[in-house]
């Protein structure tokens, strides 16, 4: 589903990501980890097609973002870490427009924002402007968007951040039911029990190089993920 | 503390002024730096010069009744009046709406600090504003008057006061605002502000000849009534003529008002700053709003939504539109006074066109929409560039936006004036035409000036849209533009009717246009790609 080769990502003269290679396979959720700075949002974001990068290619779902990026836009869903919305708009005017760009039909639409509104406990908040909502009603607001057409590849940055426990235990849930139905998910965490107990694989990155990566149990072996990551970063 | 507080106002002032992108750590050049300094010496000379031409007016008859005082006073006024309505709104948003605001509140500094430290730098801003009127007055005294070292000294320092007086107002306003416009919509009230704002600049500007008649005529009645009931400004009148005790009254009293004012906000401020908006009410969702359309439709929806809500937008970029409007209007109204003043000119009738076009080329110019688009996206960016749209069908998206919100206004402008002031038919196809040429001239060339100076990381939507290198060429290329044309005309008059000439011009804005269509769809869309 998603494949990034050599990926390479520098501003001016600092490398902030160096020839990652990394594999996502459709049903798989794939969580990201590193300390600040290492260049999971860099490597979010060139997969997304914000950022424009040097060297490598990053394929979503066989079709090049260098190459292809609407067809591969087409295939994904982006939620950034700080999810900053049209302030101008109300949450379903919002979400309306999200969908006439993914050119969702109607009742699509309506199914759609009903029932992740619903799961998320959004549905009567969707009518205040989103200037008005907090941060973790605006993280929901970008949840719904992000699935209202379907995506195949949803890529998450911090997507835990803001969310109180009922979210956050829904999301999760929504992240398993999509990889379930064939989905894949890419995502960056620094919340280490989440993504031990949610992902089936996981990568560290550490200065912008991939330090690690394979199935959970792989990279874990007999240690908590905590224990791992703290002994790669040289803190334990 | 004061000075670290004061520190980190100046430097994020500072940062606005110099870098263009924060993250690319570019510096405007110093040949951007130098076209700046010229724009805004310009703009503070024609002001200047216009304020000059008033105090001229006013000048010698005071000085003949032995009205000197009443002359300083009027100007004092006349600054004072300036500074708080140019800076009540900026007031109030850097007192209340700074968005560090909460981070400084929960740091070990008295809200009283944080206030003066927001306070004193707006005095900069009331200087400015008080000076364009102050200064010209001061120099045409000297000139045409009289003047001397003590005199100047003083009218210097009761520059000072005003500003000082200014401020103290324009926070008090700035207060009564805050609490207003958290009880109501924002974009309305800064609407009705800058509308009424401009309903009472034109009134007096209108009356401007009546006024200073006035004013000139009955110099007595006005200082006595001062005298009696605005004894301070007779005072500083006084004091700018050199008399010592009358200055050192005005600035006390000036430091008061201002320490009365700080008092009062400083007791108030923790509160009031921390004060949520009116919450709007949860309405019922509508399903049948779901109004599906397509993904062009959609961003031209979008951008119509952010001008309507976002008011510095709204009010700066969209005044252009209701000028363009009511120059017809006016013409309907005046066109009988008008006619008889272009005969007293000997203007020939068949130049009525292009002095139309003129006219509301003037109006057109102000009417930037598409400039500050890019800018606004700001943090939002990242929505646009992670949907299936190409970047050419952005791009079109927001000068489809700017099209349709300024053409056919410009164009039935054009339209009625023309058949208004007795043009030929043709005639008044072309000067609806080009009015209509020159909006999407202004769309283009404001884009690509947008994308040039495109700026994300701005602190206020004030930047992209007042104070950005984008917004300043686009507009000044506007206005020069049609005057180019204007004077072309002058050696071509012999040669060229004023229809063939029109006709010409149309021609030369469509070129124009499809150059510039040309530019945005090739460079534009790979400037737009590199944004982020």
């Amino acid at each position: 589903m998603l494949r990034i080769e050599h990926f390479t990502k520098t501003y001016g003269s600092k490398v902030a990501v160096s020839d990652l290679s990394l594999h996502i396979a459709p049903g798989e959720i794939f969580g990201f980890i590193g300390h600040n700075g290492a260049g999971k949002t860099t490597t979010l974001k060139a997969c997304s097609g914000i950022l424009q990068f040097d060297k490598g290619e990053i394929y979503v779902a066989g079709h090049s973002i260098k190459e292809d990026p609407i067809a591969c836009k087409k295939e994904m869903a982006y939620i950034p870490d700080n999810p900053d919305l049209y302030d101008f708009l109300t949450g379903f005017q919002y979400l309306n427009f999200v969908a006439d760009i993914y050119g969702v039909s109607k009742k699509d639409r309506t199914e759609a924002i009903r029932h992740y509104g619903e799961l998320l406990g959004m549905t009567d908040d969707l009518s205040l402007p989103i200037s008005d909502c907090s941060h973790g009603m605006k993280q929901k607001i970008a949840l719904i968007s992000a699935l209202i057409h379907k995506p195949k590849l949803i890529l998450l940055d911090e997507p835990f951040v803001g969310l109180d426990p009922v979210a956050s235990h829904q999301l999760k849930n929504v992240m398993r039911q999509h990889c379930d139905q064939g989905g894949a998910i890419f995502f960056s965490t620094h919340v280490l029990e989440v993504a031990q107990k949610l992902c089936d694989k996981v990568a560290i990155i550490k200065g912008g190089k991939l330090v690690v990566s394979g199935t959970m149990d792989e990279v874990r072996g007999d240690d908590s993920l905590e224990q791992v990551f703290l002994e790669l970063e040289g803190q334990a | 503390m004061i000075k670290s507080l004061l520190g980190v106002r100046f430097r994020a002032l500072f940062a606005g002024l110099t870098a263009q992108n924060r993250k690319k750590k570019q510096k405007t050049s110093k040949g951007m730096l130098v076209l700046f300094g010229i724009l805004y010496i310009y703009v503070i000379i024609v002001i200047g010069g216009l304020m000059g031409f008033t105090f001229f007016s006013l000048a010698t008859p005071y000085h003949a009744m032995g009205l000197d005082w009443l002359y300083f006073a009027m100007a004092g006024l006349m600054g004072l009046a300036m500074a708080v309505l140019g800076s009540v709104f900026t007031t109030q948003s850097q007192l209340y709406d700074a968005k560090d605001n909460a981070l400084l509140l929960s740091m070990p500094i008295p809200p009283r600090m944080i206030l003066l430290s927001r306070m004193l730098p707006l005095l900069a801003l009331n200087l400015l504003f008080a000076s364009v009127v102050m200064i010209p007055a001061i120099i045409v005294y000297a000139v045409f008057v009289k003047t001397s070292w003590l005199m100047i000294l003083l009218q210097c320092l009761n520059l000072l006061a005003i500003c000082v007086i200014a401020q103290a107002i324009a926070c008090l306003l700035g207060w009564l605002l805050h609490l207003l416009l958290s009880k109501m919509n924002k974009s309305f009230a800064s609407v009705l502000y800058v509308v009424a704002f401009l309903a009472v600049y034109f009134f007096i500007y209108s009356q401007a000849n009546t006024i200073l008649t006035t004013m000139t005529a009955n110099g007595q009645a006005i200082a006595s009534a001062l005298q009696t009931w605005v004894w301070p400004l007779y005072a500083m009148g006084q004091s700018c003529l050199g008399a010592l005790v009358p200055f050192l009254a005005f600035a006390a009293i000036s430091a008061a008002l201002f320490g009365a004012v700080y008092l009062v906000l400083s007791l108030t401020f923790l509160r009031t700053a921390t004060m949520q908006r009116a919450g709007r009410k949860r309405k019922k969702l509508d399903w049948s709003d779901a109004k599906v359309s397509n993904s062009m439709q959609a961003i031209v929806r979008k951008e119509r939504r952010k001008f309507l809500g976002c008011p510095v937008y709204l009010t700066n970029m969209g005044m252009g539109i209701v000028l363009t409007l009511a120059l017809p209007i006016a013409g309907l109204i005046f066109r009988r006074q008008i006619l008889e003043f272009t005969v007293l000119l000997e203007i020939s009738p068949s130049l009525i066109g292009l002095i139309i076009c003129a006219c509301l080329a003037f109006t057109i110019s102000t009417t930037c929409i598409s400039t500050p688009s890019v800018s606004l996206e700001g943090k939002n960016i990242w929505i646009l560039k992670t949907m299936p749209v190409s970047s050419k069908q952005i791009l079109r998206a927001k000068l489809r936006f700017h099209c349709l919100a300024t053409i056919p206004v410009s164009a039935i402008s054009g339209l009625v004036l023309a058949l208004a002031f007795g043009c030929s038919l043709l005639d008044a196809a072309l000067v609806a035409l080009i009015p209509g040429l020159l909006s999407a001239l202004s769309g283009v060339l404001g884009l690509i000036c947008g994308l040039q100076w495109a700026r994300l990381d701005y602190i206020s939507e004030a930047y992209p849209c007042k104070q950005s290198m984008s917004v300043t060429v686009t507009m000044f290329s506007m206005m020069g533009l049609p005057m180019l044309l204007g004077i072309a005309y002058i050696p071509l008059y012999a040669m060229l009717t004023p229809t063939l000439y029109m006709a010409l011009v149309s021609l030369v804005l469509a070129a124009i246009c499809l150059g510039l269509y040309r530019v945005l769809n090739t460079w534009g869309t790979k400037k737009w790609e590199s944004i982020s």
